[in-house]
């Protein structure tokens, strides 16, 4: 184990590491990317709904054309929800005394005023994205960036099988971004209480770990044995990819892309894209039909069970390896107090990490402009696995 | 590489990458050579897992005039 230092002005990166909210230098960083705040498919042309991400409130609809749109969450008025509103053509209008709002935020009518001006009256509005089941928003300063870093050539395949799913989790996002940057938790987390199609293919040993910064992040490897090899593509600032077997280890492999979106500092939205590729019709059928039984799942409406009684779900797959991640992250409290920790040289992919934050945050207060991230260029830097003997 | 020596490189480097500034690594070399730079990759063999053989790393580092690798044996110190 390494020695721990003791109070010196290096912790008090460590304290601000997770802070997201706007006038926080990792909020900056996170709102520099196109960040998922949503799920397409439960928002149907007219309906709106509440969102709350890195602490901003916000209101989240699809217009009548089918094009979504990311508002303010209060009226400016009388401070009510406007997602209790009426979705009119590409416009909602408040429930309370019916003020108007356009996609930009604009305020476009006021019926009980008899004035046709809209004096400034507005509320925040961010340019919005669809991309493989999700809608992402850029909730940074100026203009947006393309939409091209959180793509991957996964997630676009023709034919393929996809699904979006979204969790809440009541615990601060960093601590998943950090378990997704650390392969030796795969050996234990993943074999507690059961082992499921995730943990089968991983063997309980404590694998060799490399850690290589990327166009787009970071490349983590995790060899447990000659025949045991995964990496993980990890996008900054809070995506991974990885891939693992789907139902049966003849299926092809699932490509998973998580999302960690904070809610705000004490609860994470953990947004999942699961991509399989065509294979016969019987096995589409199968795990289409798995897929529409099963993921309809958050471990958080399972607190109880997973924390205290160690209940885990029957499935083996998506419900399973989020429960178990589940207790590890949720375990270390809302928010860990990352000045108490006894990290060791295994830990070596949390260095790589929050040493990669913290040079983005430098650079942003120091003005300067931080990396240019962008999208891996070529299938080879994506997630493989070599599969292992399974018994 | 002998795991003691082994294990002092690698957690010099871990302790240097997590609780030092955030200012460019220099990495002293047995053979009297300076670099510095930002350490843009971490390859290891034997600092966690159980595989067999003595134990190895290497480091990519980007320094001014590029990108250089080299082995944990190489290393000297670190700061």
């Amino acid at each position: 184990m390494t020695d721990k230092p003791v109070e010196n002005p290096m912790m008090d990166r460590l304290r601000k590491l997770h802070l997201t909210g706007r006038d926080t230098t990792m909020g900056n960083v996170l709102r520099k990317f196109w960040q998922p705040v949503g799920r397409s498919e439960e928002l149907k042309p007219g309906k709106a709904k509440t969102v709350r991400v890195m602490g901003e409130d916000l209101t989240l609809y699809r217009g009548e054309s089918g094009k979504v749109f990311l508002v303010g969450g209060y009226c400016p008025h009388r401070l009510t929800l406007l997602a209790n509103g009426w979705v009119q053509g590409d416009e909602i209008r408040c429930m309370y005394h019916g003020w108007k709002f356009d996609g930009k935020g604009q305020c476009t009518e006021r019926p009980a005023e008899r004035d046709a001006s809209q004096p400034n009256v507005h509320v925040v509005s961010y340019p919005t994205n669809e991309y493989a089941g999700l809608v992402f928003a850029y909730m940074g300063e100026g203009e947006a960036p393309e939409f091209d870093l959180p793509r991957k050539g996964v997630f676009e395949r023709p034919g393929a099988l996809q699904f979006a799913r979204v969790e809440v989790w009541p615990c601060n996002w960093l601590q998943q971004v950090e378990n997704s940057m650390d392969a030796v938790h795969v050996s234990f987390v993943h074999h507690w209480g059961t082992v499921g199609s995730f943990g089968a293919v991983v063997a309980a040993t404590v694998p060799e770990l490399s850690y290589e910064e990327t166009d787009a992040g970071i490349r983590q490897t995790a060899v447990r044995s000659a025949g045991s090899k995964r990496v993980s593509d990890w996008t900054f600032p809070n995506n991974n990819h990885i891939s693992h077997p789907t139902l049966n280890l003849e299926d092809p492999w699932v490509d998973v892309g998580v999302w960690m979106t904070p809610v705000d500092d004490e609860s994470t939205m953990r947004f999942l894209i699961y991509s399989i590729p065509s294979s016969t019709p019987e096995a589409d059928a199968r795990i289409h039909d798995y897929f529409e039984n099963y993921s309809e799942y958050d471990p958080a409406d399972h607190h109880d069970d997973l924390m205290l009684r160690g209940i885990l779900p029957d499935d083996k797959l998506v419900q399973l390896t989020s429960a178990q991640d589940y207790v590890a992250a949720v375990g270390q409290g809302t928010i860990v107090d990352r000045t108490k920790e006894r990290l060791g040289r295994s830990d070596m992919g949390i260095a790589f990490l929050r040493r990669l934050y913290w040079r983005e945050m430098d650079a942003i207060e120091k003005g300067q402009p931080g990396k240019e991230w962008k999208r891996l260029s070529h299938d080879a830097d994506l997630p493989q696995q070599v599969k292992e003997a399974v018994a | 590489m002998d795991n003691a020596t082994f294990a002092r490189i690698d957690a010099k480097l871990f302790h240097r990458l997590h609780w030092g500034p955030l200012d460019p690594v220099t990495f002293r070399l047995n053979g009297g050579q300076e670099l510095t730079g930002q350490v843009m990759g971490v390859y290891r063999n034997g600092a966690t897992g159980e595989l067999r053989g003595g134990p190895t790393g290497q480091v990519l580092l980007a320094t001014a005039l590029g990108e250089t690798a080299f082995t944990y044996e190489q290393i000297s110190e670190i700061e």
